[in-house]
């Protein structure tokens, strides 16, 4: 550093502290910027992955892409929800521009957008009967009519929704950073309990034999009774619980933050065995037939016995790993932040990759 | 490293001021700004006396004897500086060296603000990993509403005129007129002049873009150098209507 003794150091300091500050001030980040990980979804004939400024839509045979949306890059929209496939040949999609688009997925043109929402849409939105459920950064929950797009109802939490809805029996559960968790009417929207959880919730709740089962920031998974919301059992985990637990033969199957993998029992909320692998787990797991998948921050995609936990393969496969991995046909999808590729087909037998994609500019 | 010693640390003491003070955002980056302002009160004072001994040594008669005999011998003249500033004791960097031994700790403080708001999945997914194991998951996520402000989102984002980005304009003017010191030659004053606009246009424009807790840090920051410099006797009020050149 050249320093002038003529001058004080002041200036030449501030000035070298607005530089740093220039850099410093880019953490904050910007719509454009990768400020979650990609959101990955198929319908059977496309398979999807929001990230950053567009949805791709591919082929799930080879990986080529069919379309994407917007066409061209806009300044404000950033995609990382997952997109929702709605059964009858549309995408529901959420951006970082508050806006939800309703896409037609033989094409990606757009049906109709709803710009009601005062913030993000991190959150995948989620049907129920001939509504669609948008979680919004602003709290709201949005229940907008499938084929239109119109506002039937709103809900509004205490801090912003990123958890999928669940939409089950008449009623919508959905769980918020502000640490509730809570019962909606899905005709009205009208609550019908909540249940603080003691931390926030990121990611969303699941049904399986009668109980609601929903991991929390507090390092934990909770079962709740879905009919009152009271809790049944609580299982302590190591690190923060993320993803949505993946049931299978009466085991809750998830992992924390800290990397650890959990099997335990749904009806007494015991653990009937545990892992630990490389990374971070923010992803829910994908299972078929008695094999896990499960991908970590640190890279690696790992195959499991479901029933036992056993290693089947491991493979590194570069990037971080944190979005939701999709079982689809015979191809196991993993999508990746910062890797080579966006997303990479797997044979689920042995992990061998199938094909890889990374959208051009 | 880093994280160890500087980022891990300064998120920590920031979440726990908030709890202590009733999950208030706004009042913990206040404290904290204090806090960490006070820590470092022994770097500012050695900053400030080295200036001084600077500013003395710029004024006295040998250098400005220097300056008249060697001003077309650039090279000559700083050889002669470099021997005046020997013979007195004085090193020249010794002025930079606490501010830049400051600089990590500001890094530090611009990173635990961003970090600790965590407005996106990434960045909740990264604050985990800075907790210590007492931090309470009821913590999580912070309350960034502040007065009018969304601390997390740019102020114009929920607010239309951008009351903290002025006041940042202010401060940061306010604070470069009255701790930056007269210099006695016309480059140096130049520069400062430069600095005096520069600064708070550069700090607004941070205030108005990114998120607003960053320009809540700057305002403080600004307030507590200047009432620092003041405690001291250091400012001359009347500099703030002075818009002439310092020669």
């Amino acid at each position: 550093m050249r320093h002038n003794p003529h001058v004080g150091p002041s200036p030449l300091v501030a000035l070298t502290l607005a530089l740093l500050a220039l850099g410093l001030a880019g953490c904050s980040g910007s719509a454009a910027a990768a400020n979650s990980w990609p959101g990955l979804s198929a319908d059977g004939q496309l398979v999807y992955v929001a990230f950053n400024q567009a949805v791709h839509a591919l082929d799930p045979s080879s990986g080529t892409e069919r379309w994407r949306f917007p066409a061209e890059a806009e300044r404000n929209a950033a995609f990382f929800a997952a997109p929702t496939p709605t059964g009858d040949g549309h995408v529901i999609v959420g951006s970082y521009d508050k806006k939800i688009y309703s896409l037609d997925s033989s094409d990606g043109s757009v049906t109709w957008t709803f710009e009601g929402a005062s913030n993000r849409i991190v959150g995948p939105a989620a049907v129920a009967g001939d509504l669609v459920l948008v979680p919004s950064s602003e709290g709201v929950l949005y229940a907008l009519r499938l084929a239109s797009g119109v506002q039937v109802w709103s809900f509004q939490a205490a801090e912003a929704l990123w958890a999928e809805p669940l939409a089950a029996g008449g009623r919508v559960f959905i769980a918020s950073l502000d640490h509730h968790i809570y019962a909606l009417d899905a005709e009205t929207g009208a609550e019908i309990w909540r249940q603080d959880l003691g931390a926030a919730v990121a990611g969303g709740p699941v049904l399986a034999d009668g109980h609601l089962l929903v991991g929390t920031l507090g390092r934990g998974l909770q079962a709740l009774d879905p009919a009152t919301g009271d809790v049944i059992w609580t299982f302590a985990t190591e690190g923060w619980v993320w993803g949505i637990p993946t049931i299978y033969l009466g085991m809750a199957l998830f992992g924390d933050v800290n990397g650890v993998v959990y099997a335990v029992d749904v009806s007494q909320g015991s653990q009937v065995w545990r892992i630990q692998l490389d990374g971070a787990i923010t992803a829910s797991p994908a299972v078929e037939g008695d094999m896990l998948y499960l991908p970590t921050e640190a890279g690696t995609v790992y195959a499991r016995r479901a029933g036992t936990g056993d290693p089947e393969w491991q493979i590194p496969l570069g990037g971080k790993l944190l979005s939701d991995p999709i079982l689809t046909g015979d191809k196991l999808l993993v999508a990746s932040l910062g890797g080579e590729s966006l997303v990479t087909s797997l044979d689920p037998q042995s992990g061998a990759t199938r094909w890889a994609f990374q959208p051009t500019q | 490293m880093w994280d160890t010693f500087i980022l891990n640390p300064m998120i920590n003491a920031l979440l726990g001021i908030y709890g202590v003070l009733g999950s208030n955002f706004g009042l913990a980056i206040i404290v904290f700004t204090a806090v960490v302002r006070l820590i470092t009160l022994p770097l500012t004072l050695q900053q400030q006396r080295s200036t001084q001994k600077m500013q003395d040594l710029q004024k006295s008669k040998r250098w400005v004897e220097l300056q008249k005999k060697y001003k077309n011998e650039k090279q000559k003249l700083q050889e002669q500086q470099l021997k005046l500033y020997k013979e007195m004791g004085i090193n020249p960097l010794s002025g930079c060296l606490p501010l830049l031994i400051q600089f990590p700790v500001i890094i530090g403080l611009y990173q635990a603000i961003i970090q600790s708001l965590a407005a996106t999945p990434v960045q909740l997914l990264d604050l985990g990993k800075h907790l210590y194991e007492f931090v309470s998951a009821t913590t999580i996520p912070l309350n960034s509403r502040f007065l009018w402000m969304n601390l997390g989102q740019p102020e114009n984002a929920s607010f239309p005129i951008p009351i903290l980005t002025i006041l940042v304009v202010i401060s940061t003017f306010l604070q470069t007129k009255l701790t930056t010191p007269p210099t006695p030659d016309s480059q140096g004053s130049q520069m400062t002049q430069m600095m005096t606009y520069y600064m708070p246009i550069l700090l607004g424009y941070f205030a108005y873009t990114y998120a607003a807790g960053l320009a809540l840090y700057f305002v403080v920051s600004n307030l507590l150098a200047v009432a620092q410099y003041a405690a001291m006797g250091k400012v001359d009020w009347r500099n703030v209507l002075s818009f002439r050149r310092t020669t």
